[in-house]
């Protein structure tokens, strides 16, 4: 969805029908971001209702988005994670690269060409550290710019380049071996 | 060496920032196409990966809206002037400064009054008025339903207000409570077939939130404001005994509002027009309890 200036001034100004709006362009790619990070459907879709909730309370309190609403949303989404587990939570039986694991294997099931087993890229996708897997997941699965990436994770785009490169050189060496 | 590292990060990003298609990025070094070939396994992969929501994202999307809608509702000052054309009035004289600076004060006086006005107060009307503007410019059922519980919360604390200051409730306010409870009936049988359930459990639940607090009102209230909370109370109550028939007959529920013929889905007991306990106005929509 590109930034339409209108609507978001709209919503910081909590225009219902406007907030509406961004709530059905954002909802499903925000819980499925959240899918992704805590492995559970159902809490996923709650945290979702909490990331944009806390959205009206930032605008509220004047702390609304600078450059991109994407980023900003996705930041908070980043932030509403990190609570969840700092309160106890715990990624579920499916974790984030599990998912990815899965799909992996249904591709296998249609397309030989692939060159590694499920285990391998379960193993390769683990063994990248936390914020590289950050940096793929927002990059690949969720295809926001180095740049908005770099908003999410309050770090330089240069940084987010570099850890972009290492990561899928390591998992692409992983999965060559 | 690290300027060679700096130089595949930019391939890689440049690379990836284009149509993401290994394919397609036949000027990179073979090193990079490898890489990027990896990025588009990824997504194709990550996009398979999720399953649907459990609840369809929809008792979110509620309580998002009504709490934009109350949060909206806090700022209405601001539109109530542009509504009744006092903040053009401002802008038009922009050029005029030294009228600028004395209506800019004003006008921000007025909206902060308006907007913590309550009923009796000169500025109480605008506020409703504008609320009612805000309402009509609703076009989403699901908005204009967060919009009337918005509303409704909003005479509850406005009830509390008058409550504690031991005034009267007058004829009007709860005429005007009356009118919200069925243009939030009204918006919810607006609402889609899919989500009609969520949007019923959701209204019910802030029904019963504010029929809580007019219950503690109750205890609490003067002799001069008992005869209107009561009608405010009925009304609230009434609502959310319609929502809990309506949640096991959602069709018959949406049949009725959707025609603007709330008689025909009564409560058990109640009797249209001069019949019984229930009088339904049948142009307005509106509904009295006859002595």
């Amino acid at each position: 969805m590109a930034e339409d200036r209108d609507l978001l001034d709209r919503a910081r100004d909590f225009d219902p029908a406007a907030l509406a709006e961004i709530y059905d362009a954002y909802a499903q790619r925000i819980y499925a971001y959240l899918y992704r990070r805590v492995g559970s459907a159902q809490i996923a879709e709650d945290l979702t209702g909490d990331v944009f909730l806390r959205m009206l309370e930032a605008i509220r309190a004047r702390k609304a988005w600078q450059l991109s609403f994407k980023a900003w949303l996705y930041r908070i989404a980043h932030n509403v994670v990190v609570d969840w587990y700092r309160r106890g939570g715990a990624r579920i039986h499916q974790d984030m690269d599990d998912g990815v694991v899965e799909a992996a294997a249904r591709t296998q099931d249609s397309d030989n060409t692939e060159a590694w087993s499920r285990e391998e890229l379960r193993i390769a996708i683990r063994d990248l550290t936390e914020v590289q897997q950050q940096v793929l997941l927002l990059r690949f699965g969720e295809g926001l710019k180095v740049r908005e990436i770099a908003e999410v994770l309050d770090k330089s785009v240069g940084a987010i380049e570099a850890l972009q490169h290492r990561a899928l050189s390591a998992l692409k060496e992983r999965l060559n071996e | 060496m690290m300027r060679k590292h700096r130089s595949a990060y930019r391939a890689l990003a440049e690379g990836l920032d284009g149509p993401v298609d290994a394919t397609q990025c036949a000027n990179e070094s073979p090193a990079v196409r490898g890489l990027i070939q990896m990025a588009v396994t990824l997504t194709e992969l990550w996009q398979q990966a999720v399953p649907t929501p459990p609840g369809q994202l929809r008792l979110g999307r509620s309580r998002f809206l009504a709490l934009a809608a109350s949060r909206s509702s806090e700022g209405t000052g601001k539109r109530a002037l542009a509504g009744t054309g006092i903040l053009s009035f401002a802008r038009a004289a922009a050029a005029i400064a030294v009228l600028l600076a004395l209506l800019a004060p004003l006008g921000r006086g007025i909206v902060r009054a308006a907007r913590d006005s309550a009923p009796g107060h000169l500025l109480y009307p605008l506020k409703t008025h504008v609320e009612r503007v805000q309402y009509a410019g609703a076009e989403q059922p699901d908005v204009r339903v967060a919009l009337s519980l918005a509303f409704l919360g909003e005479r509850v604390a406005e009830a509390q207000a008058v409550v504690s200051q031991r005034r009267a409730l007058d004829g009007a306010f709860s005429a005007e409570v009356q009118q919200l409870t069925y243009q939030l009936l009204q918006a919810v049988a607006e609402t889609s077939e899919a989500s009609l359930p969520d949007v019923i459990e959701y209204s019910r639940l802030q029904l019963a939130a504010y029929l809580k607090v007019l219950f503690g009102l109750e205890q609490i209230a003067g002799a001069e404001a008992q005869a209107g909370l009561a009608d405010v109370t009925q009304a609230c109550r009434r609502a959310y005994l319609i929502t809990v028939r309506a949640l096991d007959h959602p069709a018959e529920f949406r049949a009725a509002y959707r025609i603007g013929r709330p008689e025909l889905f009564l409560l058990p007991g109640e009797r249209p027009l001069n019949g019984g306990s229930v009088m339904i106005d049948q142009a307005s929509g509106l509904w009295e309890t006859p002595l």
